[in-house]
């Protein structure tokens, strides 16, 4: 059984006449006269212990995958399944239980807490999961540490630099060991060293915590990192590599993974 | 900048803002009303008091005035016309009475007594219908037929029971005087009957209590001098409307502690105004940030800041005079009946444009300081960026620094209030002013030690794991927790330390009534003379009271109201032996015991402290008293309050009141009981002994006590009224701010929903980030409240001489700042549970 699986998923959202709408930012939206399809009939799997990216140009409806896979977005069509068990049928209860323990949802936008330290951010889901302060930060400081950023622990988010913010985010999705992780551009303010230390890091915990991740990244060497890797454009998944040759219109819940693309890029983190 | 640019920006601010904008306009209407009903409520007795005197007098300048409620001869008035000068004269007997129905409702009136001589003055008597001065009926004003249930159409023909000096008569209404015929004399207390017929009733014959007197043009103090010859010292000669210089004297201290709590409210209701702008702070500088980096200019931005100002300020202020007003004529009724043993008063709510002017003005104008605020970012020198590299959320932050100067400034403006109110008592509303203005500079040090504390807290209990959130956003949103903590800090200042004075001044009032009635086990009356004023012929009342089996003694008491100068004051005469308790607790300046043996001695009085500092006498002093038999000299054994009477009293002996007052008529009958009876059975037994025909009422001590505590207590009705208007608006404007602040947090909460917080935690956070701002401002302004109201304490107790009692431990502050704390995160978790449903992707949106 797939960790994750999208099966014939749309989203369509109605747009402003004028502008161009923001697939990603429904909630920018105006005036209303015109559907744009985000997402456009995607089927996907993502397995325990590896790594998808989908990669595409801006406003191609990567976000709006990602929301919808965190139940941040409902589907007009078709169904998301988590280990099994479809989404639509969560309560309220198990949404954000769901959302505290299941995955680990890299913004982004980040979306730290202003005047927090990034220690302190990082523990944000252990705290609303009832964990006491102090052994929410002895399990968040490791990851921060593991991300370079054990020097700028008790920085404020406004204190840190862009990348440093990401880094801080990444650890905050990666706190509580999530068995699925969804990182939306997660390498985009990082310099090419830091992001394909981070991409990796992510590969590390897919392969040694058989945890899953589904990375939406527009940076193909990032793509190229893992498992699988697909390209999204108008709302409709293509396979790149590390699959069957023709997935059937983006429908790929048997693809097999690439050990050559891991291969291509050991590199140690921090 | 264009008006229509201007108006395009504040469209655009209200599509984005349209709650907060809401919000502060709540909180700026809700301070506006609670200023505006305040300054009516101070402003309205004294006018409308000034309308009744003048619909008397008419065109009359001058009027000769009976030293006691027995008056003079009425053949004084024939003389009074024969002096050169004197235009016209007419005369009028006034006596107070109670007037009941058939169905038992009961009133207090002056009744007065005229004939159609009055109606040479051009004044009154021109328009009252001849029936009512001819016919032996009573004619009733508006205001008492109204009071007893009698309706206009249906007054002739109904009878009621007037009970004078004594007696009690039934009489047919003759008519019910409008304001067509009796002008503003209809809204008051009063009764009107033919002179010869009231004469008959009071066993008064050939008696009036005033001539007035029309001088001839250039003629008044010529005529003056002829009155005061005539009168001989006897008799008082005043200017016509001089009541409405009695009645603001009397009104004064009142005057004074209504003065001082409405100015208090209107400083609290300005700041609260001023805070609930302080909520948009953040907002606005952030748009002030993005339109300089965007190229405005500081000009423009400022033309833009004031028009939006005004655009929140004038409409919030306009709904908050609306409300004020409803709030002052509706909901809080204005209570005169302290006054009417001594005036005669109407009712009503008069609103002056200096209320409207004041409540609107200040609003505006708080309305702009407060939108002012940001502006500070357009200063020289400073980054057009600078918000966004600040701590938290961008142009939330307020620095450690400012705190620390913030905290030194009210420091300072304590000291100025504490040097002030020591030096200068009478100075309480500007002491009282910079104390709520350090109350709201404070706020910011103290919402931070509260934090600290409550992040060690959270360190020793770690299973409340939530604490750190809720920490971390009020330290991101600092400007706007500290908004809302300072309206709370205003609301609980204001609260406790009006509040608390009200309630020392009402205690201090319960102890004088108690003692007053502490001489007597049964007191024996005209109905509803509280203050044993009226008097009555006593006959051989006394001696039956005396014979029944339950009586140990009877003893007869005197008084009455007499004038003072300026003041219409109380004298109180009691027979030797029978003046112990009422001394209790109330002596400023000498010894109760040395007072007491003093006035059984005669020739000495105890007077109020107001009485001997305006006349700059000490115990030992002598005082002048004009009385019927002319000015005697008295000396002072001891300086008391004023009982609650606020233009001040006398106490002297009956023996000395009836060789002065030249009387025998008694105003009560207090009556010792033998050990062991029964006091309502004692008094169902007096009761039946004075008969039916008795105009007596017999109440027992306590029963009194408890209606003197009522009466007097409503001279301070509008402490009571300011007071709970202030309670009101400062829970409605702490209700209005954490809405206002809960609704602006919606974007964080979603935030945190994005990381599966759930409902329930979302509505922890909120409810530990409300009472972690409440707490901090609330416990700043309980504790500056309690120094609030030893300062006003101090000036109730030295400028208006009531009995206040010293101001002692109480459990009130802690009251007031829990039920405040309750009510308001009652009312508050209505927004909050609203907030808490947001949807997490507005998070996102907000980006």
């Amino acid at each position: 059984m797939s960790l994750l699986e999208l099966e014939d998923v749309v989203k369509h959202y109605a747009a402003a006449r004028s502008g161009s709408p923001e697939a990603g930012h429904p909630e920018r939206l105006g005036q209303t006269s015109e559907l744009v399809r985000a997402v456009d009939g995607i089927s996907l799997a993502v397995h325990e212990g590896e790594m998808v990216a989908i990669h595409g140009p801006s406003g191609s409806g990567k976000t709006t995958l990602l929301l919808l896979t965190a139940t941040l977005l409902v589907p007009g069509r078709g169904s998301i399944r988590y280990r099994g068990r479809s989404l639509s049928s969560f309560s309220e209860a198990d949404t954000s239980a769901y959302l505290r323990h299941d995955i680990g949802f890299v913004y982004q936008s980040f979306q730290l807490m202003p005047g927090v330290t990034a220690l302190e951010n990082a523990t944000l889901k252990l705290l609303l999961d009832g964990i006491g302060p102090r052994k929410a930060r002895a399990q968040a400081r490791p990851w921060l540490e593991r991300l370079g950023m054990g020097e700028r622990l008790a920085h404020t988010s406004e204190q840190l630099s862009g990348g440093e913010r990401q880094r801080v985010a990444i650890a905050r999705a990666l706190v509580g060991d999530p068995k699925l992780i969804l990182a939306d551009e997660p390498t985009g303010n990082l310099d090419s060293r830091r992001s394909l230390q981070t991409v990796a890091l992510l590969r590390e915990i897919a392969h040694e915590q058989g945890a899953g991740v589904l990375l939406v990244t527009h940076d193909r060497e990032a793509a190229a990192l893992a498992d699988r890797d697909y390209m999204l454009r108008d709302g409709r998944l293509s396979p790149v590599r590390g699959h069957d040759a023709d997935s059937g219109g983006g429908s790929d819940a048997d693809a097999k993974t690439d050990p050559d693309a891991r291969a291509r890029h050991p590199l140690p983190v921090s | 900048m264009r008006l229509s640019a201007l108006l395009f920006m504040y469209r655009r601010r209200l599509k984005a803002h349209h709650a907060q904008e809401l919000f502060a306009a709540i909180g700026i209407a809700t301070a506006v009303a609670l200023v505006f009903a305040a300054i009516v409520a101070e402003g309205s007795i004294s006018s409308s008091a000034g309308r009744v005197v003048h619909t008397v007098i008419g065109p009359a300048d001058l009027q000769l005035r009976a030293r006691g409620d027995e008056g003079f001869y009425e053949a004084t008035s024939a003389r009074v016309k024969q002096l050169p000068g004197v235009k016209q004269a007419a005369p009028l007997l006034e006596q107070p009475a109670t007037v009941t129905t058939s169905d038992g409702r009961q009133i207090s009136v002056e009744v007065a007594g005229t004939d159609l001589r009055l109606a040479v003055l051009d004044g009154l008597a021109e328009t009252l219908p001849i029936g009512s001065l001819s016919k032996a009926g009573i004619a009733l004003s508006q205001a008492s037929a109204q009071a007893l249930g009698i309706r206009r159409i249906a007054a002739k023909g109904a009878d009621v029971t007037l009970k004078l000096r004594g007696r009690a008569y039934r009489l047919p209404v003759s008519a019910v005087l409008g304001t067509e015929a009796a002008g503003a004399l209809a809204g008051a207390r009063v009764a009107v009957m033919p002179l010869s017929h009231l004469q008959q009733l009071a066993g008064l014959p050939g008696k009036v209590t005033r001539i007035f007197v029309q001088s001839k043009p250039g003629q008044k103090a010529a005529v003056r001098a002829e009155l005061a010859r005539l009168a001989g010292g006897h008799v008082e000669v005043a200017a016509a409307d001089a009541d409405i210089g009695l009645l603001g004297q009397a009104l004064g201290p009142s005057d004074l502690a209504s003065g001082l709590f409405a100015s208090i409210g209107a400083v609290l209701g300005f700041l609260l105004a001023f805070n609930a702008m302080l909520l948009t702070v953040t907002e606005r500088r952030r748009a002030i940030a993005d339109l300089r980096i965007a190229g405005a200019r500081r000009t423009t931005i400022a033309e833009m800041i004031l028009f939006e100002a005004l655009c929140l300020g004038i409409p919030a202020s306009l709904l908050g005079l609306g409300a004020g007003y409803l709030l002052s004529t509706g909901v809080f009724h204005q209570s005169t009946n302290y006054l009417a043993e001594a005036f005669t008063l109407s009712g009503g709510t008069l609103v002056s444009t200096r209320a409207v002017l004041l409540s609107l003005t200040g609003g505006i104008l708080a309305t702009c300081l407060a939108s002012a605020v940001p502006l500070l970012d357009l200063r020289r020198g400073r980054a057009r960026d600078a918000i966004y590299e600040e701590r938290g959320v961008p142009g939330s932050s307020l620095n450690r620094r400012l705190r620390a100067r913030l905290a030194a400034v009210a420091l300072v403006l304590v000291a100025l209030a504490s040097v002030l109110w020591v030096l200068l008592p009478a100075a309480a509303i500007p002491a009282t002013a910079l104390l709520a203005l350090a109350t709201v500079l404070a706020v910011p040090l103290v919402l931070d030690a509260v934090l600290r504390g409550a992040a060690i807290l959270g360190e020793h209990f770690q299973r409340i794991s939530i604490l750190p959130l809720a920490l971390a956003s009020l330290r991101a949103t600092t400007l706007r927790s500290l908004a809302l903590a300072a309206t709370g800090a205003v609301a609980l200042f204001g609260s406790v330390a009006l509040g608390g004075s009200r309630a020392n001044l009402l205690s201090g009032i319960d102890s004088f009534a108690h003692s007053y009635v502490a001489d007597a086990d049964i007191w024996v009356s005209t109905p509803g003379d509280n203050q044993a004023v009226n008097s009555f012929a006593p006959g051989d009342a006394a001696a039956r009271i005396a014979h029944l089996p339950a009586v140990a003694s009877v003893h007869s008491f005197q008084g009455g109201f007499s004038q003072l100068g300026s003041r219409r004051v109380w004298v109180i005469a009691r027979p030797a032996g029978t003046e112990r308790h009422v001394f209790e607790g109330q002596i400023r300046d000498g010894s109760a015991s040395v007072a007491l043996a003093r006035l059984a001695q005669g020739s000495w009085i105890a007077v109020s402290q107001q009485i001997a500092t305006e006349h700059r006498l000490g115990v030992g002093g002598t005082l002048l008293l004009s009385t019927p038999t002319g000015p005697k000299p008295f000396r002072i054994a001891a300086t008391t309050t004023n009982l609650a009477w606020p233009p001040g009293v006398i106490f002297m002996s009956s023996a000395d009141y009836s060789r002065t007052w030249a009387t025998s008529a008694t105003t009560a009958f207090g009556v010792q009981l033998r050990p062991g009876a029964s006091p309502p059975a004692a008094r169902a037994a007096i009761e039946a002994t004075l008969g039916q025909a008795s105009g007596l009422e017999v109440s027992l001590a306590a029963t009194r006590a408890t209606r003197i505590e009522a009466l007097a207590s409503e001279g301070l009705g509008q402490l009571r009224e300011i007071s709970t208007m202030l309670l009101a608006a400062a829970i409605l404007a702490m209700v209005a701010a954490l809405a206002s602040s809960i609704w602006q947090r919606r974007s964080g909460l979603a935030g945190l929903r994005l990381f599966g917080a759930t409902s329930a935690s979302l509505q922890g956070i909120l409810l530990i980030e409300a009472l972690l701002m409440l707490s901090a401002g609330c416990l700043t302004g309980a504790l500056a409240g309690i120094y609030g109201q030893v300062v006003i304490d101090a000036f109730l107790r030295h400028v208006t001489g009531f009995p206040l009692a010293s101001p002692t431990t109480s459990v009130r502050p802690l009251e007031v700042l829990l039920l405040v704390l309750a009510v308001a995160l009652t009312l508050g978790a209505i927004p909050g549970w609203l907030a808490t449903r947001v949807r997490p992707v507005l998070a996102l949106a907000d980006e």
